[in-house]
């Protein structure tokens, strides 16, 4: 399998890297799924700053005229990320990026449309 | 009984120039009924300041007990570090145990650069030799 054809999912948390207790980018966690044997396999991690963040969220963001159902496969609860992470949730309903709802960084994507998929080519070439 | 907590420490490279400069430190539990693990909270912690808490913490225990070759035992067992392959098992079952101890690590090292031998190596100031253990403990419920 290539690079190009890997399903990559990605997991974001706030990450304070200053030591004040303030949240200063995210951790993004790549990983991939097998689902023939359930296993996750985690690859990459990568710290983006919040300045990056907000202006690769900005990038993705489309009209607010398209579907609205596309926001709430980013924003999960925390109860639901432990799910997935425990394995508790189909694996065909694991959306391919996940930050939680009590993220520092919510705010940002909040009430707003993601082109999920540029999302994803975003990622993808931030932590390649 | 106090909560029991676990941490799974990665290197992580925070300024983009692909050298690790620091460890990722995720704190958790595990729920013993259903095997769960419960994230807490993951915390960066530079190598420089890792590396001070652990000479504190080897300092203040060699200090107690009044003799520098005196060291608690446990003090010794180090924390081998452990490949991607192993890191993965550890995230899909929360009892692996990558280093075959009769107890379940509660600190557990993995590395994920190419590199990250050396930067291990170099952060710690003596590395695994360093007396980094079940000692660490103390020193990782202080940085949370």
């Amino acid at each position: 399998m290539t690079e190009k054809n890997k399903k990559f999912y990605y997991l974001i948390e706030d990450l304070d890297v200053t030591d004040d207790n303030i949240p200063d980018g995210v951790l993004v966690r790549q990983y991939k799924i097998n689902k023939k044997n359930k296993t996750y396999y985690y690859t990459k991690n990568s710290y983006i700053t919040e300045d990056k963040l907000k202006e690769i969220i900005n990038d993705v963001v489309i009209p607010s005229t398209s579907d609205k159902k596309l926001m709430k496969t980013i924003l999960l609860s925390n109860a639901k990320i432990n799910k997935i992470r425990n394995k508790h949730l189909s694996f065909d309903e694991i959306p391919r990026i996940i930050i939680s709802k009590k993220s520092y960084f919510a705010h940002i994507i909040k009430n707003k449309n993601i082109n999920i998929s540029k999302l994803l080519k975003d990622l993808n070439k931030i932590i390649s | 009984m106090g909560k029991k907590f676990y941490y799974l420490i990665e290197d992580i490279d925070i300024n983009g120039d692909t050298n690790p400069d620091g460890f990722l430190i995720t704190k958790y539990k595990i729920n013993k009924k259903t095997l769960d693990k419960i994230f807490i909270k993951s915390k960066y912690v530079s190598f420089e300041k890792f590396n001070n808490k652990i000479n504190d913490i080897n300092n203040f225990s060699k200090s107690k007990i009044g003799g520098v070759n005196q060291v608690p035992p446990h003090y010794y067992n180090n924390v081998p570090y452990m490949n991607n392959n192993e890191f993965n098992k550890v995230m899909n079952n929360p009892y692996h145990n990558p280093y075959n101890t009769n107890q379940h690590p509660q600190v557990m090292v993995a590395y994920h650069q190419p590199n990250m031998g050396n930067a291990f190596m170099e952060g710690l100031g003596g590395g695994l030799g360093a007396g980094l253990g079940l000692g660490i403990m103390d020193g990782l419920f202080e940085l949370f």
